[in-house]
Parts: C-alpha cells; structure tokens; sequence
C-alpha cells in the first residue's frame, strides 16, 4: 500500500468509527476495569451500546483487525492496525472486546493449530462468543512453569487429564480452556509438555474462586479429574506445549507491557493531579518538591516507553531492528505501572487510600489499580524472570 | 516522527563507525593523551573528519555543507562517543556554526562558514564549561567606547578553547536580560589571554580572561539570548547522543568482560547477581536511545514540544550513563580502577559529559517547566 493509500484508510475509518461508536462507548471507562467487555456465554452486558458497539466492530473484524480475514479478522496489515488504534484512541473508543482469546490463544491458534481448529475457535473468538481462559500455573510450577505435573494419559482416541491448575483467570466465567498438560514425563521437563483445548463444562472440571487483594475474584483454582479431551484438541504436536507456550506467553508479555495504553487514561494527569493537591510557587511550579521530582521521573519514564515501542515499530518497518530489544518491554512496562499507581496514591494524601467505591467511585479506583499492578509484576513471568531472559536472549550471558 | 534511521543516514553511521574504528578510536585517542601536552587534539583526525564531510552535516549547501540534518549528526556522534574520537566538532561545526547561520550577516557567513566546513578556521562559543544552564551570565561585560564596543571578563573552562582561532561571546553592557548581544572576538586580538585548563577527560579547555578587547558584533533582528537558548538544545541533544555512545560501548565491553571472566569455578556472567543488574542497564539503554532519537528527530522537524524532548533526552543519557559507567567500573572489579583498563577513559569523559550542556537536575525542572509545572 502506498502512503496516499494509508491516508484515504485513516479518513475512511475516522468517518466510520464517528458514524458507528455510540458515544457511550467513549466515555472513559473505569480504571478498575469493571466495565469491560469479555464476551462469552455467561457474559451480561452492561447496556444496549455495549452490545452494539461489539457487533459493529466484530462485522468488520475490527475487534481483531490483524487477523486474516478468511477467519472473521479485519485482514489488516500492521500499518493499518496501528492506524485504526491511533483513530480509535483519538475519538476516545473504547475496546470493544477484550480477553485470552484476543490476546493469547487467537494468536498462538492461528500459527500453530489446524485448520480446522481455526476455523472452529477463531470467528467465535473475534465475536466474543466464546470467553477463554487460561490453565498454565500449577501449585507447583509458577515461575518454573516447566515443571508442570497436570497428566494427561494417552488413551486412544482422547486424554484423560488429571492435576491442579492455578490463577486461571475468570475461570468461572470462561466457556473454554487453553491448558498445558504433561504427556511425558521421560525426558528433560519442557519435552513432554503439551497443548489441549477442552471446554469448562467437561465432566471432572471444577473451579473455585480466590479472592485477592482487591476483593475481587479474578483468580481461580481449577481441578481437574479424569477430564477426557479428545485427540483433536491438541494443538500442535503431542510434546510441542512448551514451544506454543512461549509463544502465547510472549503475546501476554506485549499485552502486559502496554496495558496502560489498553486501559483509558484516568481523568485527570499525573501532573493534574499533583498541582491540584500540592499547589504551585510563585514560578509555577508544583509546591512539594519531592513529588514535582517523582511526576517529572514518571513522566519521563512513561514517555521513554512509548517512544521505544514507537522506535521498535519503525525499525522493524524500516528492517534495521535488533529485535533483542523487545525481551524488555513486560519487565519496563509493568514496573512503570507499579510505580505510577503508587504515585497517583500518594497524590491523593490519606484519601487515596479511601475505598469506598459507592460514595467515592473516582477515589476508590486508585487502590485496586495499585494493588492489580502489584499482580502484573508477576504474572507473565515474573520481572525476575523477565530479567533471567533478557540476560540469557538479549545479552547471551553465560547459564548455569 | 522517525525514530528509525532511513538508508542515507544509516549509510553515514556505518561509514563513520567503520572509519573511526579504523583510525580515530580509544588507542589513538591513548597515545594522543600519553605523548601530547596533557590535553588531546589531533589535526589529522580532525582533517579526516572533514574529509568525510562530518563538518557540514549543520551548514547549508550554499556554504559548504550539506545540511543532512541533527539525526544524521546524532548517528555521528554517538560513534565518536564509543571511539572517544576527539575533535572541535560541537563547538565550532555545531554551535557556532549555528549561532552564525542564525544572527551573521549575509558577508559574514560568506567569509568563516565555507572555511568553517573545511576546518581550517576554528570558531568557538566562549561558554563556561560548554554551558552549565544559564546563558545570560554577567561574567563578561560590553561596553561601548570611543574607539567601538570592547569586551572586558572571563569565562572559564572553555571547550577547545585553546584551539579556536576566533571566539563567539555572549555577553551584555547592563546584565540586562534585553541587553545581551552576540560578539565575535578574535583569539589573537590584544586583550585576549588564555590558560590551559586541564580537566579529567583529557579533553582541550582553557580559561579565557578578556581585557579591553574589540569584537564585532553579530547584528541580526534575532534574540541574542533565544538563539543562545536555541543552539543549546542542539548541543545538549549532541552531546546526549555521544553519551549514548559511550554507555553502549561501556555496556558491550562488560559483557565481554563477564562472557569471560571466571571467579567461583564459573563464568561471572552466569551469576544472577550480576545477570540482573546487567538487563536492567540494557533496558535503561534502549530507553535512552529512543529519547535520544526522538530529540535529535524533533530538532530536525522543530517540533513545538523540541525544548521538552532535548531536556528529557538529556536527563536520560545523563543518568544512563552515570549508571552504566560506575556499573561497568564495578562489575570489571580491582581492574576497572587502573588506568590500563579504558574502560576508564570512557568513564572520566563521560562524567564530563554529565555536566556539559546541563545537569539532570537542570534538564527535569526545564522539561517540567515545558510541562507547565
């Protein structure tokens, strides 16, 4: 496509979008989450836009508009996709759809599944009919993921799974699972690993939720006994579970790392924020010199991230990327998140810690974006584990 | 915004990069310090770099150059940066280059910028230490007398100064902000004094006391002390990217040094203690560069928001590389201390570099004052 070409793309989808996006669909949504949209059977929708506004973007393939369009994707090119996000975010749209199905199992199925399994799992995926969930964790395998006990025997024509999964994800509202299980136990760990598909209304599955810090149950425990998932939901090859993982693993990581562009900004900035409660000197600078330091490093930071994965982008397109540099991008992104949460607190003084979501909606948000970005440090391979590979890809330092 | 070199540019960082590696790296610039007069300059690095055409990059075609733009430059420096290759680029080829094209007349530019390209004429901004913040200082007057306007003063520290064959001075009769004019002063003039001043990158500086002395001054309907604030970002973004040089050849040599070295029956470089603090240095490099880029890319669209990005590419680089020298120091152990080693010649001009054109501190209230806050 040629630049002119890209520019009609760009008015044609700004004309679109200001014709097709309710606008109750750009309002800024709670930062806290509450009022995305997930899709799947057991999914409620909060109002007649939301619904809308999902199945104007899925007709198009929008909700999904890098996947190829034989599947029910947009079948854009990246350009495009970046184009439409750009637009999106400039007419203040929200996400029409989010989840494991967008962002992890859609993407490792279209490199690695069959065709038939494509053609099964990817148009429900791009109009959020089926909501996926996500069975790594094991009591025993967090960080070590490769260490994972969760059986499954060969019997014939199905497997029949046996072991714990936790931190599944809205376990108890996914319609279907993306499970690695161990189909050998013989040889070195990340050998006999495999990756099966089954849905959550399988005999012998069971969740239960955990509640975390927030009070909120995202998080379940999934038990799985003599759970029989016929031969055809494996993805891949039998052992090839550890490849597909890490690819699925890298799909969350580019997830995790720019969630906060995902997420809407909050009302007011950081600088906003801190010039309200704090004041201003007579030069016009924010009074408490040592918060002025802190929004100005954040800032900074915040800005320094987008521009490196603008600079990725670019270089890629231009073909001079040394694409070591994106082993960084979960480890910087989501240490920034933590921080920043952390801030926007402290801007608040005592009241940030307020959590009364009924009287003070605004306020009460500030402690469960902390304590989720305190979750994001972790999962996904922890920031410890983060820097374990990108001392082992980036830098090739010697292992152990 | 490119963030991303196109081919001509990348086509002059591969040029340069395999030039200076060839005849203007860290060896030389050891010789040059261990058999010079305390202080390294080499008229045949710096003839060379000419040759290549590395003095135009700023200066428009009608005068020599070839205009290639700040990006183009940055790619340059950032080269000389991992070579330590020493040479008056910034201050004449980059400042006063600018300062002229800006605020000269039409024969003034026509008479020092053609020569200016060629090298043979060496034009240095008489700023305290390359400039530690604030332009308008009081330290050197004007006063306009009988016999033309004189120059009286000091400025100390002055980069290359010992070098230049004419100086650019900025500089007032009241201290008034209103007041400052932009001045050139010969070095041979009468009145013009210059000491060596020796500081820890073996770099050439003096210390300039002006008494009485003539100059001509630059008339232009330009701001004196604007363009002075202009040229400065180029400057700060400049030297922000032979920062970036510097930490990214510090970087890759201590991992080197930790492929390498063995202690405890293993290689350092398995260590988890130090595995981690090396990926932390190496994201903090990959932040650095794209603020780096996207500065030097703002100079060259003049961006509304180019103050801002100078400033924060800057503080970045400053403390990226403070952190990846005393770390590559560190992680090297007894060795990283000896003079034998470069990795402590990289680590003294660096720490130079952290103070030229703007501190952190500096550079965080401007990009928040850009900020509005």
């Amino acid at each position: 496509m040629t630049a002119q070409d890209y520019d009609t793309f760009r008015s044609e989808t700004r004309q679109w979008l200001e014709e097709n996006c309710p606008a109750a669909m750009r309002v800024t949504p709670r930062k806290d989450g509450s009022d995305n949209v997930f899709g799947g059977t057991q999914f409620e929708f909060q109002s007649a836009e939301q619904r809308l506004w999902l199945q104007r973007m899925a007709e198009r393939g929008w909700t999904a508009p890098d996947w190829p369009a034989k599947y029910g994707g947009g079948g854009l090119d990246a350009q495009q996709t970046k184009i439409l996000r750009q637009e999106m975010r400039a007419l203040g749209c929200r996400d029409p759809l989010i989840g494991h199905g967008l962002w992890m199992l859609g993407p490792a199925l279209l490199e690695y599944g069959n065709e038939q399994q494509k053609q099964q799992h990817i148009p429900d995926i791009v109009h959020g009919r089926i909501r996926w969930c996500q069975g790594y964790s094991e009591p025993g395998a967090g960080s070590d993921l490769a260490s994972l006990r969760c059986r499954a025997d060969d019997m014939g024509d199905h497997y029949l799974v046996n072991g714990q999964k936790c931190w599944t994800s809205d376990g108890d509202k996914a319609d279907w699972m993306f499970c690695l299980v161990r189909t050998d136990s013989s040889g070195p760990k990340q050998q006999g690993i495999s990756f099966v598909l089954f849905p959550m209304d399988t005999p012998g599955v069971s969740v239960r939720p955990v509640p975390l810090l927030t009070g909120q149950a995202h998080f379940c425990d999934t038990f799985l006994e003599n759970v029989k998932v016929p031969k055809e939901n494996l993805v891949g090859e039998e052992g090839q579970g550890w490849t597909i993982a890490k690819a699925l693993l890298a799909h969350e990581r580019k997830m995790m790392a720019s969630m906060d562009d995902t997420m809407p900004a909050p009302p007011k900035s950081l600088r906003d924020y801190a010039v309200e409660r704090f004041g201003t000197d007579e030069q016009g600078r924010i009074a408490d010199v040592e918060i002025r330091r802190r929004v100005i490093d954040q800032m900074m930071r915040k800005k320094s991230l987008d521009l490196t994965q603008q600079r990725a982008f670019e270089e890629g397109m231009a073909g001079d990327i040394d694409m070591r540099m994106t082993t960084i991008f979960k480890y910087a992104g989501t240490e920034y998140q933590k921080r920043n949460t952390e801030l926007f607190m402290d801007l608040q003084g005592i009241e940030g810690c307020r959590w009364d979501a009924e009287n003070f909606p605004e306020e009460s948000q500030f402690p469960t974006t902390w304590m989720n970005s305190l979750a994001f440090t972790i999962a996904g391979g922890s920031s410890e584990v983060q820097l374990n590979l990108i001392a082992k890809r980036a830098l090739e330092l010697p292992q152990e | 915004m490119p963030l991303a070199l196109n081919e001509e540019q990348r086509m002059l960082r591969e040029s340069t990069q395999a030039f200076l590696r060839d005849n203007a790296n860290v060896g030389h610039f050891r010789e040059l310090r261990d058999n010079g007069p305390g202080w390294v300059h080499s008229t045949e690095i710096w003839q060379a770099l000419v040759d290549l055409g590395l003095s135009g990059l700023l200066v428009a075609e009608e005068f020599g150059g070839s205009g290639f733009g700040h990006l183009a430059l940055g790619a340059v420096f950032e080269q000389m940066g991992r070579q330590l290759t020493p040479a008056p680029l910034l201050s004449s080829c980059v400042i006063s280059a600018s300062i002229i094209q800006e605020m000269g007349s039409v024969t003034l530019q026509q008479e020092l910028l053609p020569s200016m390209v060629q090298g043979e004429l060496l034009v240095v901004p008489a700023v305290q230490g390359g400039v530690v913040g604030d332009l308008q200082r009081a330290d050197a007057s004007l006063t306009d007398g009988t016999n033309g306007l004189r120059l009286n003063g000091t400025r100390r520290l002055v980069m290359d100064g010992l070098l230049a064959d004419k100086f650019l001075v900025l500089a007032s009769n009241s201290g008034e902000p209103e007041s400052f004019r932009m001045v050139l002063v010969e070095a041979s003039a009468d009145g013009v004094q210059r000491t060596e001043a020796r500081m820890i990158d073996s770099r050439c500086y003096a210390d300039l006391v002006f008494t009485d002395c003539p100059v001509q001054e630059l008339l232009s309907d330009r701001d004196a002390v604007e363009v002075g604030r202009a040229v400065f970002d180029k400057g700060s973004a400049l030297i922000a990217a032979e920062m970036l040089g510097i930490a990214e050849e510090l970087f890759e040599r201590t991992m080197v040094y930790l492929r390498e070295r063995e202690q405890f029956g293993a290689k350092i470089g398995s260590f988890q203690a130090l595995q981690h603090r090396a990926a932390k240095l190496y994201t903090e490099l990959q932040l650095t560069r794209s603020a780096v880029v996207d500065a030097l890319s703002a100079l060259d669209e003049q961006r509304d928001d180019s103050r801002a990005a100078v400033s924060m590419a800057k503080s970045l680089a400053n403390e990226c590389c403070r952190l990846v020298a005393s770390e590559s120091v560190q992680m090297h152990g007894g060795i990283g201390v000896t003079d034998e080693l470069d990795i402590g010649l990289y680590l003294k001009r660096s720490r130079v570099c952290q103070n030229l054109f703007g501190s952190t501190g500096y550079h965080n209230n401007r990009f928040a004052s850009c900020h509005d806050f």
